[in-house]
């Protein structure tokens, strides 16, 4: 990493309530509400912002080609850069990367980072229903010639690298285990207002019995589709030591980011190919931000991880070295997760209660960490994003909260 | 701001179509000949496959099922 990258602070953040039906906003108002959030949360007016970058998954849930066109005046940055970012379930971390670099790179000093996500405001006369199936759609990111005609969707490439995992470390991701898991973030919902599942109670017993998606998920342990939005504010030191003086407000700097994407092809040979029980990408990003920011990961206080799928959430947390592989369980069995334990995760509750928006998913949990870390007096969390068939998208990104 | 450069570059014939491509594979063309008229490292297998390798992984983990893990064994 050149010496040259200037310090980036995160000065503010916005959020909409997550939804799995938004029946009266469309996403160009969703961007725009949770915009003027972050902005205000910034105590700044929008034509300060330089340029701007927006996560939006796919063009086919917006059922719209170029879908950040429509909200580039909306957001107020007419006549400003305002680059789109799509990298699978790993879009809303890789927007945050981009604002991050136009900012390090020295090239601008203010930088709105947006993630939006719906999916079901149009009829598609075609296929006869609302557009798109969501679940299709997500299946349309397997190989289009050999696996998708075999009727790939959407949670196969997850379960597939689960069970490669449980294959090769048998006894771990037990199932109570991921079952308490699920009871906690339930829990940890209830404190983000914003969390689509708030006043849902749901009991390890109550997972145990639900039916599977794909084996070896079972649907309490799956996230859930979310419409909604989320906006951060970017800022150089300059920057945000002005803001500071308007607002009396620490900011959060962003002091360590990593990222890495593994291919498509699986092998055995971890230097060329998806080793199928790994998600080595997480390894690898986590590794990467942790350096950069200087500390390990028994300095991180809390994460806020891309829960995808609960046995996905616990070989993400061995992948970064909170428990070894194939100890997973300890995450529970030990209390390293539980109340009281050394490690909090998933404060907002997760993808799994909290929502998953895709485009905007990562930029959520970065809003909780951040209000975690000031509720809670933390001085580093850890966020990340993971995406992509078999789970090869990885980002990693450290928070520090300075005294 | 640091100083850019471009180092390299490749391109592809450009055709209306082409049957024998993919476009896995036209993305291939261009970056390998990006790469060695930039030379940089690369590692070409005769799979039909390109990988590049910026720095292959210090801690590379050896899957227990891998040829190289069961060889030793």
């Amino acid at each position: 990493m050149s010496n040259s990258v200037k310090d980036v602070a995160i000065v503010g953040a916005g959020m909409t309530p997550c939804r799995s039906r938004w029946v009266e906003k469309t996403f160009w108002e969703l961007a725009q509400m949770a915009v003027s959030e972050a902005v205000h949360d910034a105590g700044i007016h929008i034509q300060e912002v330089d340029a701007g970058v927006a996560g939006i998954y796919n063009d086919i849930f917006e059922f719209q080609a170029i879908p950040e066109s429509g909200f580039q005046g909306i957001i107020g940055l007419q006549n400003k850069p305002l680059m789109r970012v799509t990298n699978g379930g790993a879009t809303g971390a890789y927007a945050m990367l981009a604002a991050y670099n136009m900012i390090a790179s020295g090239q601008h000093d203010l930088v709105l980072v947006v993630g939006v996500e719906k999916a079901l405001d149009c009829y598609d006369y075609e296929a006869e229903s609302n557009t798109p199936a969501v679940v299709q759609t997500i299946g349309y990111s397997w190989d289009p010639w050999f696996e998708r005609p075999l009727g790939a969707h959407a949670s196969e490439s997850y379960a597939e690298v689960i069970q490669a995992y449980m294959d090769e470390h048998p006894g771990d991701l037990a199932p109570m285990a991921r079952a308490r898991i699920v009871e906690l973030l339930c829990e940890h919902a209830q404190n983000n207002p914003y969390a689509q599942r708030l006043g849902e109670k749901v009991t390890a017993e109550q997972v145990l019995h639900s039916r599977y998606v794909v084996y070896p998920v079972r649907v309490l342990e799956t996230c859930v589709y979310t419409e909604g939005a989320c906006a951060l504010i970017f800022a150089s030191a300059e920057m945000a030591q002005t803001i500071k003086e308007r607002t009396g407000r620490d900011p959060i700097w962003l002091t360590g980011v990593g990222a890495a994407n593994e291919p498509y092809f699986v092998g055995n040979d971890i230097t060329r190919y998806k080793v199928l029980h790994r998600i080595y990408s997480d390894h690898v990003a986590t590794k990467k931000a942790l350096q950069m920011a200087g500390i390990t990961i028994e300095d991180v206080e809390v994460i806020e991880l891309h829960d995808a799928f609960i046995p996905q959430l616990m070989i993400t947390l061995a992948e970064m070295g909170v428990v070894p592989l194939g100890r997973a369980n300890d995450l529970v069995e030990e209390g390293i997760i539980l109340p009281g334990g050394r490690l909090l995760v998933n404060p907002s509750g997760g993808l799994v209660f909290g929502g998953h928006f895709v485009g905007g998913s990562n930029m959520m949990s970065t809003w909780s960490a951040m209000r975690e870390m000031r509720a809670r007096n933390l001085e580093h969390g850890l966020i990340h994003g993971t995406g992509a068939s078999l789970s090869m998208y990885g980002v990693a990104m450290v928070l520090e909260r300075r005294a | 701001m640091n100083d850019v450069t471009i180092a390299s570059a490749g391109i592809p014939p450009c055709g209306s179509s082409s049957f024998e491509k993919a476009w896995r594979e036209w993305a291939q063309v261009p970056v390998t000949e990006a790469c060695v008229s930039g030379l940089c490292d690369i590692c070409l297998y005769q799979t039909g496959l390109c990988m590049i390798f910026s720095q292959p992984g210090d801690d590379s983990y050896k899957s227990s099922r891998s040829a190289e893990q069961k060889s030793k064994s």
